[in-house]
């Protein structure tokens, strides 16, 4: 006997599957976070070294 | 179909048919509907009436695989942490991956050690001594080792500052420096006083700045102080000898040291190089015999416990007992020319040394062990007096030394020299009284904070509000900041330039390892700029430079340029100059031992304000590191507290965690009790340094602040004062304290258990001396119950290297430079004081102290433990998942990410060595403070941050050893065991660690292994430690 599916509800569900799926991706990917970030200041800290400095050439050389 | 007629034809052909229901017999409609909705979705998801649940099973599984789904999103840790991307354009000094070392100088006391910073893409990650450096020759303290921590706090100011109505907002260099120049201006003017307060001035570039702006406002007048000061000993000197300049003492050639309340081997200025000094008169490899210590002491210092013969004594009966031995070997004896002058002897007569040990109850026998022991090495014996001592028992001392012909110590060589002499009393007195009276228009404090180190007589918090313009040049918000008008934001030592000199014969130099991270500047530069100067991001470099050129470079006398001069000073850290000692021409006048008014003892209770070797005078309060480390006898942790003797402890009817009241001239402090034993009786000891109010998320609040009991004018000294009231109150404080942590045995019913298990081996010397076997015959005295079993796996064999370890404990005295350097280079977290209190501290390695004897005078052994990388760990063969493993160079290795935190291994040691990540301490403080983004860059890239739940123990610093395995691989040539040193090796000011390659018999670590002084603790378990300890050997008279 050919099984008669509801074709409303099958389309529903692709639907809430696509939804579901974009939903977990967003917050799987910390979306506040990257909204905040792409409203933030630029780094506060800065590393650069001092040119004038003198480095050794070896940790323990005389 | 016709069901109807095949119903009929059932019954018909056979005259018997099946049917379930009359609906089935008669074929009704609604038995057909049913026959073709088999699987309707009513069924399944359809609310059925006599159903307990409405939820179908389909339903349920959907709505808890999409509940897991989105409990999984939001559990993630994901944060957005950029990209990672290698240098598009690389910086020509800067390989990525390898390590840039720069020599500079410390500037966390005013000894300013130099120091070796390694930096990892342009940014510091630890702090070492350097090697080159003549006072302390490759060590640091643990302030020291600390201080990268303080670079990367957050809390750091990071622009000016300004005051408005109360508030401080954040302003610009221009417009804060018009406005100070215009308020420096008009003091000028009209005359007013413009006050620079400051720390030390060591630096003679930073004094000429000093000139400069006095020049440019010659209103201008600087105090300086420092809570922990030589003034006394230096004041006796010039008294004593007629010179500014004090000698440094040759301590690795005294045979006898006799240390009057000094803590020369712990808090006391210049401990790293006195430590190395001491610690090498008792070396069991040299074979020679070791020195004698003679620690006469109130307080519970490391000295004293480390001494081979310590003396209980109130702090201020000292100088009477000073004056009994000069008497006793002077009017007695006759051993000196001062025998025969009268005036020496009157001031000496009433002073008799058995009288004074029958009052003061001391051990006869002890003094005149001690006696014998001076009088036999007159010359090379030292009598060291305490920087709390009043000036008039220096002077004492000196007599005492100049008796004994000790001036052949004082060092031909080096001298500590003075740039600025440190305000006197006197001459606070009269800032106070300018302040009091109007005069002073402009206060400038540079990177000093008097609001919180001044003593409250002076009242200097308020007499602030009398001042038209206050400046403070700080790093951190601080109590004198809070007050301001103005707050300028200093560079980090490490991003300053700078010189020192504490000695004759060199100067050391500070360099920048680093650009300022913030909109921050060096004071010296601050002060350039309102002498009129314009800025330059050189400007003080420039001027540094100029400086040596004029001064500095003359004094060598060499043909070399000047820039290469420079260069050279910068690499090296040092610069040497040909200058003599005046030292070398002393001669003692006894006018001024003849003139000082001695020391009187009281019967009361006495109160000793100490230095320590965590916070400093408080400028170290913000280090969490620092406050963590235990205190070397207390093992008090995050608290100050006063330390009672137990005697005293029960005539106040107190414990532990009891609240005392101690009140000093009418001035009043609440402390927690901490009973100490070896204390000497009626004798109360309290740090300095904590109880501050404005010292960032981690220092404030922390501890008492002690300097409420100051005195502006003390009957004896600052820092000593008797006929104190200490009075119980109630309540309780709890003291975060280490000690009883991690017991390898915690059987109380054995005295000195730490002894019969072998966890502690100590002899005499001469025990030693007359049987170098003596501690293998010692060991069936112990209850070694040998465990007859075969271990559980075969031992291997290690070809190739096999890393191990030992530790020489006539060597350690116990400082714990050792756990900072583990820490800062292991990126250990700071837990804080509520998980010390649940026995959750992180640190790898601790220095368990073990007391034997009586509790009123114990003696005290240090033993240094770590993960002892055992060959048949008992903690390898317990891990369900096999996170920890054994290496086939004898290393026991975590896997991090294997370890699912069952924590058999860590019930399994036997040495109580791991540490579990209950928590993620880093996220532990108030506002995620060690997430900060500044912490990521002080972290050590070549070791792994560990996670929650995850074990962690001491590796043997194995990101060392691949280093030299991949140096080894690329050079093409053997594993170099020597090549590796541990952090802890590297810190250890007495080199008492000792770490390489146990298959090479010409290590030292092998040969200590093989020492007929060596054993492991509990070997008796077998599990085969791959760390030897050197047993303690004490130079006292009799055998034990």
């Amino acid at each position: 006997m050919k099984l008669k599916t509801d074709k409303i509800k099958r389309r529903s569900f692709f639907k809430y599957l696509a939804a579901g799926t974009a939903v977990m991706y967003m917050i799987g990917r910390n979306s506040v976070e990257i909204i905040k970030s792409k409203f933030a200041k630029s780094k506060s800290v800065e590393v650069k070294e001092n040119p004038l400095a003198v480095k050794r050439n070896y940790q323990k050389d005389g | 179909m016709d069901k109807g007629a095949d119903k009929e034809k059932n019954l018909k052909s056979d005259g018997q048919t099946y049917w379930r229901s009359f609906s089935e017999l008669y074929n009704n409609k609604a038995f057909r509907d049913a026959l073709n909705s088999e699987f309707s979705s009513e069924e399944l998801n359809g609310l059925r009436k006599n159903s307990k649940s409405s939820l179908s099973r389909r339903r349920f599984l959907a709505l808890l695989g999409a509940s897991a789904a989105f409990a999984a999103a939001g559990c993630s840790n994901y944060r957005g942490k950029g990209q990672i991307v290698p240098y598009n354009k690389k910086p020509e000094e800067v390989t990525l991956g390898i390590p840039n070392y720069y020599a500079s100088t410390c500037t966390g006391c005013s000894s300013s050690c130099g120091i070796l910073v390694k930096t990892r893409e342009g940014r510091p990650v630890k702090v070492d001594g350097n090697p080159d450096h003549p006072v302390n020759k490759g060590k640091i303290c643990a302030k020291g080792q600390a201080s990268i921590v303080n670079l990367y706090n957050p809390e750091r100011l990071k622009e000016p500052m300004v005051n408005e109505g109360g508030r401080f907002i954040q302003s610009d260099w221009n417009n804060v420096n018009s406005k100070i120049k215009e308020a420096l201006s008009s003091a000028n003017s009209s005359g007013k006083q413009v006050a620079l307060i400051s720390h030390s001035v060591t630096s003679p570039t930073f004094k000429k700045i000093i000139e400069d702006f006095q020049k440019a406002y010659p209103v201008a007048k600087l105090y300086t102080y420092e809570v922990f000061n030589e003034s006394a000993r230096r004041s006796a000197w010039e008294k004593t000898y007629g010179r500014k300049s004090l000698p440094v003492l040759k301590l690795d050639e005294a045979r006898v040291i006799l240390s009057l309340e000094s803590d020369f081997l712990g808090t006391d200025p210049n401990h790293i190089e006195n430590t190395r000094l001491f610690t090498s008169g008792r070396d069991v490899m040299s074979g020679k015999e070791f020195n004698r210590l003679y620690v006469v002491e109130g307080a519970a210092t490391l000295t004293g416990f480390n001494a081979d013969y310590r003396i209980r004594l109130r702090t201020d009966a000292i100088e009477e007992f000073v004056l009994c031995l000069i008497s006793e070997l002077v009017v007695k004896r006759k051993i000196s020319p001062f025998a025969g002058d009268s005036q020496v002897l009157s001031m000496l007569s009433g002073y008799k040394l058995d009288e004074f040990a029958a009052k003061h109850k001391l051990d006869q026998k002890v003094l005149n062990y001690l006696l014998e022991d001076l009088l036999k090495n007159q010359g090379s014996g030292a009598v060291i007096a305490g920087d709390m001592l009043p000036e008039s028992t220096h002077i004492a001392v000196n007599f005492l030394n100049e008796v004994l012909g000790n001036s052949k110590l004082y060092s031909r060589e080096s001298e500590s020299t003075d740039v600025h002499p440190l305000s006197t009393s006197d001459e606070i007195e009269t800032l106070i009284s300018s302040l009091n009276s109007g005069n002073v228009d402009v206060v400038i404090h540079l990177d000093s904070n008097p609001v919180y180190h001044f003593s409250p007589d002076y009242s200097y918090r308020e007499l602030l509000k009398k001042v038209k313009v206050v400046i403070t040049l700080t790093e951190m918000i601080n109590e004198s900041a809070e007050l301001s008008n103005f707050i300028i934001p200093l560079n980090d030592p490490l991003e300053s330039w700078g010189d020192y000199k504490t000695r004759s014969g060199f100067y050391s130099l500070q360099q920048p390892v680093i650009a300022p991270l913030y909109n921050t500047r060096q004071k010296e530069t601050v002060l350039l700029e309102w002498t009129g100067r314009n800025y330059s991001e050189n400007l003080y470099h420039d001027y540094l430079k100029e400086n040596w050129e004029k001064s500095v470079y003359p004094m060598l006398g060499t043909t070399a340029s000047f820039d290469k001069f420079w260069f050279a000073s910068l690499h090296d850290g040092v610069a040497f100059i040909q200058e003599k000692p005046e030292a070398s021409g002393l001669s003692f006048s006894k006018d001024a031992f003849l003139k000082s008014v001695p020391m009187k003892a009281s019967d009361g209770y006495v109160l000793l304000l100490q230095n320590n070797n965590t916070v400093g005078d408080g400028r170290f309060a913000s280090n969490g590191w620092l406050q963590e480390l235990p205190h070397p006898i207390s093992k008090v942790t995050w608290d100050n507290y006063a330390a009672v003797s137990p005697q005293a402890a029960s005539e106040l009817s107190v414990n532990s965690d009891d609240l005392v009241e101690i009140s000093v001239n009418g001035r009043k402090q609440v402390f927690p009790v901490f009973v100490q034993p070896g204390l000497a009786d009626k004798v109360i000891e309290v740090s300095l340094g904590y109880g501050r109010t404005a010292a960032g998320v981690v220092g404030t609040g922390v501890g008492v602040d002690a300097g409420v009991l100051v005195s502006a004018k003390p009957a004896i000294s600052d820092r000593l004062y008797n006929n104190i009231s200490v009075s119980k109150v109630s309540g309780k404080y709890e003291l975060a304290s280490t000690q009883e942590h991690y017991p390898i045995d915690s059987d109380p019913l054995l005295k000195d258990i730490h002894k019969r298990r072998g966890i502690i081996r100590e002899g005499t010397w001469l025990q030693y001396k007359e049987d170098p076997k003596f501690l293998e015959k010692e060991r069936h005295k112990m209850d070694l119950s040998p465990i007859n079993k075969p271990p559980v796996y075969a031992r291997e064999d290690y070809k190739g290297y096999k890393w191990g370890m030992a530790i020489d404990m006539n060597k350690c005295t116990g400082c714990g430079e050792c756990i900072m350097a583990c820490s800062i280079e292991n990126n250990i977290p700071v837990v804080g004081k509520d998980q010390v209190i649940a026995n959750r501290e992180m640190m790898w390695l601790r220095i368990d102290r073990y007391y034997s004897g009586t509790p009123e005078a114990p003696k005290a052994s240090f033993q240094p433990m770590l993960c002892q990388q055992c060959d048949y760990a008992p903690c390898e063969n317990v891990c369900p998942v096999a996170a920890t493993t054994h290496s086939e160079d004898g290393l026991n290795g975590m896997t991090y990410n294997r370890c699912v935190g069952t924590r058999y291994c860590s019930n399994n040691c036997p040495y109580k060595v791991r540490r579990f990540n209950y928590f993620d301490f880093r996220d532990h403080f108030k506002d995620s403070y060690q997430y900060s983004e500044s912490f990521d860059l002080m972290a050590n890239p070549e070791v792994t941050i560990r996670a929650r739940g995850v074990m962690e123990k001491c590796t043997f610093c194995v990101q060392r050893i691949m280093k030299e395995r991949e140096d080894a691989i690329r050079e093409n040539r053997e594993v170099i065991g020597s090549n590796v040193t541990t952090a802890c090796q590297d810190a250890c000011p007495s080199d008492a660690i000792v770490f390489g390659n146990v298959n090479d018999q010409d290590s030292q670590v092998a040969k200590y292994r093989e020492h007929e002084l060596g054993y492991t603790v509990l070997e008796e378990i077998k599990v085969a430690p791959n760390v030897t300890y050197i047993a303690r050997l004490r130079n006292i008279f009799e055998k034990e």
